[in-house]
C-alpha cells in the first residue's frame, strides 16, 4: 500500500454536453489504497467525472488511465447514481447483484452456482440477504442503494468508483457501509466516492477532491479540506462548514 | 373440425404461431429497452422496399419482396440514427418523420406497382394489413429457420441482453460493448418485423412486438417467465387470429391477430395477480376495511 502509486490518473480531461464544457481541463491523480471523497455542489460535474473515468461518456479531450497493479490491469467496480436505473425492470435483488459477476464471466457464458453464492454473500455483507428474492422496485431507496453497493462488491474490483453511495440511507446503514469501505481499504483496495456531507468527510475519508468544473483542490483531507477551499468550491462568500 | 386437417390451415397456423412466439420474445427486449417504437418505424418503412422490389424485378416471390423490405427497413433505421446523432431532433420525432415519409413513398410505389399487369394476383396490398392465408410452405420454413436463429441468439446472449436492457452504463462498464449489443438487438427486431409483415401487415406488425410483451409484464417480475409468457401470448394470438381471419370472410389477418393479443392484454391489465387493476382495487378496499376494524377495536395492536 504505497501512497506514491496512483489508482487513477486523469490528464487534461474536458467533457462537454451540447458543446458546453462541464469539466474543463481536469488533471487529477487519486492514490491507491485510500478512501477518496469527490465533493462539489450539484451540477459541479462529479457524476460526469466518474462516468468519463469509466469511459461511459465521450470526452472532448484528455486521457484516463488506471495504472497496472502488479503488472495486471486493475478491475474497476461501479455504483451508479441511483436515479439512472430502471427500477421497474423484471429482475430480483439477487439477479442484480449477480450482474456484478458478469464482467468476470465474459461474453456468452452463464453465471454459475458459485457466482450466485458469491452474490448472496455480498448481499449478506450489505445486510440485504432477506430481500434476495424481491423485485427491485419493491425496495426502499436505501435498500436499493445497498443492492447496488453489493453488486459493485460482487465485481471483486481493485478500484471502486461510487456515485453517492450514501444517498438515501439512514445513519446506521451509512455506518455499516463505511465499515465495508474501510474493510476494502484494509485489503488494499481503492474507493472513490462522491460525497455530499461535509461533516463526515474527516471521519470517513483519507483523501478529498473538491471540484466545480475544475479541480479546486486534491489532496489529503487534513491538508486540503479547508474553509478556504470549500468556499472556492461551493462559491460561497460567507462562512464555510455549514451543511449544504 | 375439418379445418384442422386442411393443409393450408395447418401451414398458416404453424407459421403464425412461430411468428407470434418470436415476436413476443424479441418484442419483450424492445419494450424493456424502451425502444418499442423502433419496430413500428421499421415495419412502416419496409413498404417502399416491398413495392420497389416488385417494380424492379417484376417477380412476386416473397423472398425477393422481403429482401426489399429488409433493405428499406434497415435504411430507415440507419437514417433515424443518423438524424438523432447529427441534429437536435430527438429519437421519437426522427422516427415519426422517417416512418411516415417511407410509408408515404411506399403507398405511392404500391399504386404504381398495382398498375402492372401481373400485380393483380401478386397480392402486394396484403402487405399493408397482412394475409396469413397467402403463406406458403416455403414461408413457414423461412419463418421457422429464422425464428430458431433468433431464439438461439437470445439464449446465447441472454445475460448480456438482460444487463444491457436493465442498466446500460453498468453493462458497458462490465466490458460489453454498447455498439455490439444495441446493433444486435436492433437487427433482431428488424428481422422479426420483416418476417411478420407479410402475415400481419406493415401497419400492425409493431403491435405484435409490443402487446404480448406488455401483457406478459403484468404477470411476472422475472425476465425469464416474462419472456416465456410473451412468447406464449404471441403464439396464441397468432394462431387464433389466423384461424378467425381464415374463417371470417375477408377479415385481414393482421387486425385479427392484433385484436386477439389486445384482448389478452386487456384481461392481463384487469385481472393479473398483484399488478392487475381489479386486484389493486380489492387490496385497497381490504386494507381500508382492516384499518377501520383496527380503529374500532381500539389501538391495542399498535
Ligand atoms: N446528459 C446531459 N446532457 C446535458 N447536460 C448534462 C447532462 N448530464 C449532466 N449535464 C449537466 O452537466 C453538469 C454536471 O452534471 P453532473 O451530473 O456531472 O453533476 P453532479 O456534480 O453529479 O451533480 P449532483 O450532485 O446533482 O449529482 C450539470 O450542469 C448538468 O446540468
Ligand atoms: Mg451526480
Amino acid at each position: 500500500m504505497s501512497n506514491t502509486e496512483n489508482a487513477v490518473e486523469v490528464s487534461r480531461l474536458t467533457v462537454a454536453y451540447n458543446s458546453k464544457p462541464v469539466l474543463d481541463n481536469v488533471d487529477l491523480e487519486l492514490p491507491r489504497g485510500m478512501l477518496t471523497a469527490v465533493m462539489g455542489p450539484n451540477g459541479a460535474g462529479k457524476t460526469t467525472l466518474i462516468k468519463a473515468m469509466l469511459g461511459l461518456i465521450p470526452r472532448v479531450e484528455g486521457q484516463i488511465s488506471f495504472p497496472r497493479i502488479d503488472g495486471k490491469k486493475p478491475c474497476i467496480g461501479y455504483v451508479p447514481q441511483s436515479e439512472s436505473i430502471d427500477r421497474d425492470f423484471p429482475v430480483s435483488v439477487l439477479d442484480v447483484v449477480t450482474m456484478g459477476c458478469y464482467g468476470r464471466i465474459g461474453w456468452v457464458k452463464r453465471p454459475t452456482r458459485d457466482d450466485r453464492d458469491f452474490a448472496m454473500a455480498m448481499l449478506k455483507k450489505t445486510g440485504m440477504e432477506e430481500f434476495a428474492k424481491r423485485q427491485i422496485s419493491q425496495l426502499s431507496g436505501g435498500q436499493q442503494q445497498r443492492t447496488f453497493i453489493a453488486r459493485a462488491l460482487a465485481q471483486r474490483a481493485d478500484v471502486y468508483l461510487m456515485d453517492e453511495p450514501f444517498k438515501g440511507v439512514d445513519s446506521d446503514t451509512e455506518k455499516s457501509i463505511i465499515a465495508l469501505l474501510k474493510e476494502l481499504r484494509s485489503e488494499g483496495k481503492t474507493v472513490v466516492a462522491v460525497h455530499h456531507d461535509l461533516s463526515t468527510v474527516s471521519d470517513y475519508f483519507d483523501w478529498v477532491t473538491l471540484i466545480n468544473m475544475k479541480v479546486v483542490a486534491n489532496g489529503e483531507v487534513k491538508k486540503v479540506f479547508t474553509d478556504e477551499n470549500l468556499n472556492l468550491t461551493y462559491r460561497r462568500v460567507g462562512k464555510a462548514g455549514a451543511a449544504l | 373440425m375439418n379445418i384442422l386437417y386442411d393443409h393450408t390451415f395447418l401451414t398458416v397456423a404453424a407459421g403464425s404461431a412461430a411468428l407470434g412466439m418470436i415476436s413476443g420474445v424479441i418484442g419483450s427486449f424492445a419494450v424493456l429497452r424502451k425502444q418499442s417504437l423502433l419496430g413500428d418505424g421499421v415495419s412502416h418503412a419496409a413498404l417502399p422496399g416491398v413495392a420497389a422490389a416488385f417494380l424492379i424485378t417484376g417477380v412476386k416471390s416473397s423472398g425477393i419482396l422481403l429482401v426489399g423490405a429488409l433493405i428499406s427497413g434497415l435504411l430507415a433505421a440507419l437514417l433515424i440514427s443518423v438524424i438523432v446523432k447529427y441534429s437536435k431532433v430527438k429519437f421519437d420525432a426522427a422516427l415519426a418523420a422517417v416512418m411516415s415519409g417511407f410509408f408515404g413513398l411506399g403507398t405511392v410505389l404500391l399504386t404504381c406497382a398495382q398498375k402492372l399487369p401481373n400485380a393483380a394476383q401478386s397480392g402486394l396490398s396484403t402487405f399493408i394489413y397482412g394475409q396469413a392465408s397467402a403463406m406458403l410452405t416455403s414461408d413457414i420454413v423461412l419463418i421457422s429457420v429464422l425464428s430458431a436463429v433468433l431464439l438461439t441468439l437470445t439464449l446465447l446472449f441472454w445475460k448480456e441482453f438482460k444487463l444491457f436492457c436493465f442498466d446500460r452504463d453498468f453493462s458497458v462498464q462490465s466490458g460489453f460493448s454498447e455498439k455490439k449489443l444495441s446493433l444486435l438487438l436492433s437487427f433482431m427486431t428488424v428481422i422479426t418485423v420483416i418476417l411478420g409483415i407479410q402475415t400481419v401487415g406493415v401497419v400492425l406488425m409493431s403491435a405484435m412486438l409490443i402487446i404480448p410483451a406488455a401483457a406478459a409484464r403484468q404477470w411476472s417480475d422475472r425476465l425469464y417467465s416474462n419472456i416465456i409468457l410473451a412468447a406464449f401470448f404471441g403464439g396464441f394470438s397468432g394462431v387464433f387470429g389466423a384461424l378467425t381471419s381464415g374463417l371470417g370472410d375477408g377479415v385481414p389477418t393482421g387486425p385479427a391477430i392484433v385484436i386477439t393479443a389486445s384482448a389478452i392484454a386487456l384481461l392481463s391489465l384487469l385481472f393479473a395477480p398483484k399488478r392487475g387493476i381489479v386486484n389493486r382495487i380489492l387490496q385497497r378496499k381490504i386494507s381500508r376495511l382492516r384499518l377501520t376494524v383496527t380503529f374500532k377495536g381500539g389501538n391495542e395492536k399498535q
